[in-house]
């Protein structure tokens, strides 16, 4: 058996806006999954009743579930219940905030907690109100106890987004149909890494050639 | 009208009783020193005064601003009642001069340039000047409290807290915090200081305050109280200081 690099090189196109994709679908979910993190890891170290009880909850939910069913419940159960239709692309993404976000936020209440009390009560006993002292206080500490755990959630959702990948196999068979070919760029392109075995990968770049 | 006025002030932490009902006003260009054995209710009673500690009966005024009042009362009481603590708290990520311009340019909203004025000044003041651009962690111990102090005066107060500012420090590095309050004092600041250090409260103190057991026992004049302790609590207790 030989290898087919005109089959590779034809694929390219292909792969290369697959791996657009993949980036979008990455940086929201990043970027998403960073502002909720903030905001429950937040409300989890310093909110009130009110407050601390969803985010405790939120985050052991996520955490406590596989992020596969995350993505078939945002996927096939959500639109059912609520009526709406829900893109691949959509469904992956928020997939990826929600999920990320209950991580994020149990690093960032870790970091937050980490911040020695007294220097909350030294920026308090200058009169500044709490929120100034979260901004400038206690934030420039605890992102940097942060950044080394939140690079590897990173990681972790970058691994995460072959997740994608799932649905085509579920979609060819008895999906809404256009979605499920839209998303299979993104999906295989991070698949080929992750799910399928190596030895596939020429064949299928072969198929998709010809 | 006093400085710092408990009116039936007390606290407790839920059926620990800390500060019995307690009257006590506190002048301006008072030094007014608090000595007592650990749990006698010092600290407790100096972090109510700026609100780090919510009392739970009476009424305690700052400069006539009730800790009582809403959060922007309190706001404006940490404003004019600088703090300092025993183990400095300063913020590790900047240097000197930017723990002394935090309060100006956050507290006071001030701008960088008479930010970084003021802290000069108040770094030459506690003499740091040649300092200024290190971080807390080169700092030693009696220099950090040295800044610390530097930080709270920044903010431009009316009084300031000294909450053992000495107990986390070497004997020979108490003395450059020492000298810093005193010249604090001298130029009229309206102090109360939590302290084991009877010779500052000789030297510098214009009241001595003696609690036990979150009451205030005695209360006089430092010297005096000193020669002649006037119970026999106080007595045991210079003895254990000393």
């Amino acid at each position: 058996m030989t290898f087919d690099w005109a089959a590779v090189i034809a694929a390219l196109p292909d792969l290369l806006q697959g791996l657009q994709l993949t980036l979008l679908i990455a940086l929201a979910g990043l970027a998403g999954g960073i502002v909720l993190g903030i905001l429950a890891g937040v409300a989890l170290t310093y909110g009130g009743r009110l407050t601390v009880l969803p985010a405790q909850l939120y985050v052991a939910l996520i955490r406590g579930t596989p992020i596969v069913v995350q993505v078939m419940f945002v996927y096939f159960a959500l639109p059912i219940m609520m009526d709406i239709r829900i893109s691949g692309i959509s469904a992956a993404i928020i997939t990826l905030v929600v999920n990320s976000g209950a991580y994020n936020a149990e690093i960032i209440r870790g970091a937050l907690d980490g911040v020695p009390f007294g220097l909350r009560e030294a920026g308090l006993a200058m009169g500044l109100p709490f929120r100034t002292v979260l901004l400038h206080v206690i934030t420039p500490i605890a992102f940097r106890r942060a950044l080394p755990a939140m690079g590897k959630q990173f990681v972790n959702l970058e691994g995460h987004l072959d997740l994608s990948g799932y649905r085509r196999g579920r979609t060819d068979s008895a999906g809404p149909g256009n979605h499920g070919r839209e998303l299979s760029g993104g999906g295989d392109l991070d698949c080929g890494g992750d799910h399928l075995p190596a030895r596939d990968q020429p064949a299928r770049a072969g198929s998709a050639s010809a | 009208m006093s400085m710092i006025e408990f009116q039936q002030t007390s606290k407790h932490f839920g059926a620990n009783v800390v500060l019995h009902p307690l009257d006590l006003a506190i002048e301006r260009g008072e030094v007014a020193v608090i000595v007592g054995p650990s749990g006698s209710g010092k600290s407790t009673m100096l972090r109510c005064i700026n609100g780090l500690e919510k009392i739970s009966g009476g009424d305690l005024r700052v400069d006539n601003i009730s800790v009582l009042g809403s959060a922007r009362d309190v706001r404006r009481i940490r404003l004019e009642a600088g703090m300092v603590f025993q183990q400095f708290n300063l913020f590790p990520n900047l240097t000197a001069m930017q723990n002394v311009m935090f309060g100006p340019i956050r507290a006071r909203r001030q701008t960088r340039a008479e930010a970084r004025e003021i802290a000069t000044a108040l770094l030459h003041k506690v003499g740091l000047s040649e300092r200024m651009h290190h971080y807390p962690s080169q700092l030693s111990g009696g220099q950090q409290q040295r800044v610390a102090i530097a930080r709270a005066l920044a903010v431009q107060p009316k009084l300031m807290l000294f909450d053992e500012p000495t107990s986390a420090l070497d004997p020979e590095l108490r003395q450059e915090v020492l000298k810093v309050m005193q010249t604090l004092a001298s130029e009229g600041m309206t102090m109360v200081v939590v302290t084991h250090e009877m010779g500052f409260a000789q030297r510098v103190g214009s009241r001595l305050l003696f609690m036990e057991a979150g009451r205030m026992v005695h209360d006089g004049k430092p010297v005096e109280m000193l020669s002649t302790p006037p119970g026999e609590r106080f007595r045991d207790f210079l003895q254990h200081v000393n």
